[in-house]
């Protein structure tokens, strides 16, 4: 029995092979005397492959993309300094900025609790006489209700660019897997 | 006796089941790339050709696996659906494994859709007469595992050779010969239990 005759019709033939090759060679197959009517099958204009070079540098795009809006949209810092109180009266002289809870405590005093930035927030400016203009006191605090305002607007855009990079950085890393699993993938018969 | 290179391949070893091992794009580019991207550029002529080349790796695969009165009509369905989906083959000397599973598939659609449809009855006169000895010996192939019988089909019907068999359906000529041998072996102790 000559296993290369199997393999490659050499060597000395195999009788039961050529008694098998007979038997079935009827049902060989035939060429069809007709050509295959081929459909008119519309292209697309641009095939789009997406390899693992190239979707690092759509990553790199997008990231330099993502930061140069969070750079255009990133809230400016404010152009006063307000004190946040609550409730308390109005002071009249300059502020005391050292004095902090301790320092009251040394002077027999109770500490005042700091209170969260969302309370309500007065300006106040050293000048005396522009604290008594209620007008400019009301305007500077719609100012910096309006400054608070885009500055919680400027943090959740912040939030929802960051969570937009990860959702980019994580589909980038499922198509270059695929992409792997594409180039490794084998037929299995 | 044929230089058999395994390196740098993935094998696949499935204990009586048979060998598939894809040669995949490290073996080099393939002779039809040019004729693949001859069709990509809008030339039909090229897909004629490819037809020829290809029509009986595609005749042998689902003669392994379906009837024989259906493999003509599903030979040019599997031939069709590579023409419509050509522009998704990503590499075009991996075009012969390719169209090898989409005949793969085809033959496992044409059973999932015949479950489907009502059962004609059995006195129907067949279309073609096979002959005896001839059917006999197909339905013991068919019996074996899917590799092995993919495989000797290939051999003994369509009259490829081993190389030619891992040439055409992307198969390492190492896996083609393992399921030649093997399913040789299961064949004649099949023939010889319907024999004794």
């Amino acid at each position: 029995m000559s296993e290369d005759y199997l393999w490659d019709k050499s060597g000395e033939p195999d009788p039961e092979v050529e008694q098998l090759e007979r038997a079935l060679g009827q049902l060989r197959y035939k060429a069809p005397k007709k050509p295959l009517p081929l459909p008119q099958v519309s292209r697309p204009l641009f095939r789009f492959r997406l390899n693992g070079l190239s979707a690092v540098a759509a990553g790199i795009v997008i990231l330099l993309l993502a930061g140069g809006l969070w750079l255009r949209l990133r809230p400016s810092a404010p152009v006063a300094n307000p004190e946040v109180t609550s409730g308390r009266p109005p002071q009249t002289g300059p502020i005391d900025l050292t004095a902090s809870g301790t320092h009251k405590q040394e002077r027999g005093e109770t500490p005042v609790k700091a209170v969260p930035v969302q309370s309500r927030v007065t300006y106040r400016f050293q000048n005396p006489k522009r604290q008594e203009l209620g007008r400019d006191s009301i305007s500077l605090n719609a100012r910096a209700a309006r400054e608070q305002q885009m500055v919680r607007k400027g943090e959740m855009a912040k939030e929802q660019l960051i969570k937009a990079l990860l959702i980019t950085s994580e589909k980038l890393n499922a198509m270059q897997k695929k992409i792997q699993g594409d180039q490794e993938r084998q037929p299995i018969s | 006796m044929d230089d058999v290179g395994t390196a740098g391949k993935l094998m696949i070893l499935t204990a009586g089941r048979g060998v598939a091992v894809a040669a995949g794009p490290a073996t080099g580019p393939s002779a039809d790339a040019p004729l693949v991207e001859a069709v990509l550029g809008g030339d039909r002529d090229a897909f004629g050709q490819l037809y020829d080349l290809y029509g009986p790796m595609v005749h042998g695969i689902l003669l392994a696996r379906v009837p024989f009165d259906d493999v003509s009509d599903l030979v040019q369905d599997v031939f069709l659906a590579a023409f419509r989906r050509l522009h998704t083959l990503r590499e075009a000397g991996a075009f012969g494994g390719w169209l090898a599973m989409i005949a793969r598939n085809r033959a496992v659609d044409f059973h999932r859709r015949k479950h489907e449809t009502e059962e004609l009855p059995e006195d129907i006169p067949q279309r073609s007469a096979v002959d005896p000895e001839a059917s006999e010996a197909l339905g013991l192939i068919r019996t074996l595992p899917n590799a092995y019988r993919e495989t000797l089909v290939l051999r003994l019907v369509e009259g490829m050779t081993g190389p030619e068999i891992a040439e055409r359906t992307g198969l390492t000529a190492a896996s083609v010969r393992v399921n030649l041998h093997r399913g040789m072996k299961l064949l004649r102790e099949k023939m010889g239990m319907e024999a004794g």
